[in-house]
């Protein structure tokens, strides 16, 4: 995908889109807790390229998931970054 | 340097006097200021809500030029007020401070807005703050602070529940199945008609999915609540979010935070006790809460525009609704 800004809108409703379809699925997995639009993450560093971002509970070695659990590193084209996102709760 | 004994004594000796004349607030010691210039002169300071020409004053509220010998000063301070924490009991209340139903343990009080209908000025939070999770009718008294703040029933109710956006539970201990909306609006109709009984939204749909956890409660009298955010100001209109959007919030646990919007249109799963509810189209930002900041506003961090309504996180995120949809649902503007 596009690193350039002027291309953010478009990766964004690209990403969008291809979220709404794996939405459902992905929800379903092991650990996921939200599925969203947002930017991927390397070494920790965050870069401006828009991803597919999977937020999970934490992170699990890809040796100790079932099959069916993994989540893939693109989708219909577009990447796809797992991003630790605690367990979501309401904060009363 | 060491004061003087003579300026503490002539302190001492007259501090009770001086603090029954009109307009004195304190009293104490400090440099004698002459023209808005500190002087080297110790005096016994006086302190005032605002000064006043001598020649206005009652004989009796002037305050000497010399006590015992010792110089006085005449220092205006304003109203001097304990600094409150967000826990504490506030009357009128500012968004930022501790709210909640009188079942619930505590969560915060979001903004002012207004009935889009009537014009009415009502307090925003979220729907497990002010309204128990969907567990409570119209009516339902809201305590500030909220009960695990020491609220009580009696002597805190600031506000009446006016209407909640139910919360449809993908996982409920379930019986027969009714829509949460249908029996959110029924208990407000059974209200009206003056009925007690309260309806049990039951919700047995897993694929069933929110867009906001909000609810509204109507102050008993306007001038129990203020417009003005703590530590943020007066909200003007709203903003859509984006990514890397910088954003701040104003909330009964952790205060003032500041962060930015780091996942948008994020479909979620949420624990609401023993329940869990799923969320579409909300906004993630980095860690910027805690228990107890729920229904605090997210508002744009260079502009005093509303973005959304805080109502879930964890250690490392926190998760808002948008604020246009919340507008929406409770028939709302801000």
């Amino acid at each position: 995908m596009s690193h350039d800004n002027h291309d953010s809108a478009a990766d964004q409703a690209r990403v969008q889109a291809v979220k709404r379809a794996h939405a459902p699925a992905l929800m379903k997995k092991a650990n996921v807790v939200g599925v969203g639009v947002g930017l991927r993450e390397r070494g920790g560093v965050r870069t401006d390229e828009v991803a597919l971002v999977v937020m999970v509970r934490r992170k699990v070695p890809l040796a100790d998931l079932a099959p069916e659990d993994v989540i893939p590193s693109t989708l219909d084209g577009v990447p796809v970054d797992v991003q630790v996102a605690g367990t979501l709760s309401t904060q009363a | 340097m060491s004061v003087p004994q003579n300026v503490i004594e002539a302190k001492e000796t007259h501090k009770e006097s001086l603090m029954d004349k009109a307009n004195v607030v304190g009293v104490g010691v400090g440099y004698k200021v002459t023209g808005g210039e500190r002087t080297g002169e110790l005096s016994v300071a006086v302190l005032v809500r605002e000064k006043v020409p001598a020649e206005q004053l009652d004989p009796q509220a002037v305050v000497p030029p010399r006590l015992d010998g010792v110089t006085t000063d005449v220092v205006q301070v304003g109203e001097i007020r304990a600094l409150q924490a967000r826990t504490d009991r506030w009357r009128p209340a500012p968004p930022g401070v501790s709210i909640g139903h009188y079942q619930i343990t505590a969560g915060t009080f979001g903004a002012v807005v207004r009935d889009r209908a009537s014009g009415a000025r009502l307090i925003l939070s979220n729907n497990h703050v002010i309204a128990n999770s969907n567990d409570a009718a119209a009516g339902d008294p809201i305590l500030q602070p909220g009960p695990i703040d020491g609220g009580a029933p009696g002597s805190d109710v600031i506000a009446r529940l006016e209407r909640f956006c139910p919360i449809v539970f993908a996982t409920a201990p379930g019986e027969c199945a009714i829509a949460g909306r249908a029996a959110g609006l029924a208990n407000v109709l059974a209200r009206l008609l003056g009925s007690r009984h309260r309806l049990q939204p039951v919700q047995v749909n897993p694929q069933a999915t929110n867009r906001v956890d909000a609810a509204v409660g109507r102050p008993l009298q306007d001038d129990l609540i203020m417009d003005e955010i703590l530590e943020i100001g007066l909200i003007q209109g709203t903003r859509a979010h984006a990514l890397l959007m910088p954003v701040r919030k104003s909330g009964r646990s952790t205060g003032l935070t500041t962060g930015e919007i780091t996942v948008l249109d994020a479909t979620v799963n949420v624990s609401y006790d023993n329940q869990t509810a799923q969320f579409e189209g909300q906004i993630v930002s980095g860690p910027m809460s805690a228990p107890g900041d729920s229904g605090s506003l997210l508002v744009a961090g260079d502009s005093l525009q509303a973005v959304g309504l805080l109502f879930a996180g964890s250690d490392q995120t926190t998760v808002y609704n948008p604020i246009q949809d919340v507008l929406e649902c409770l028939d709302i503007v801000i």
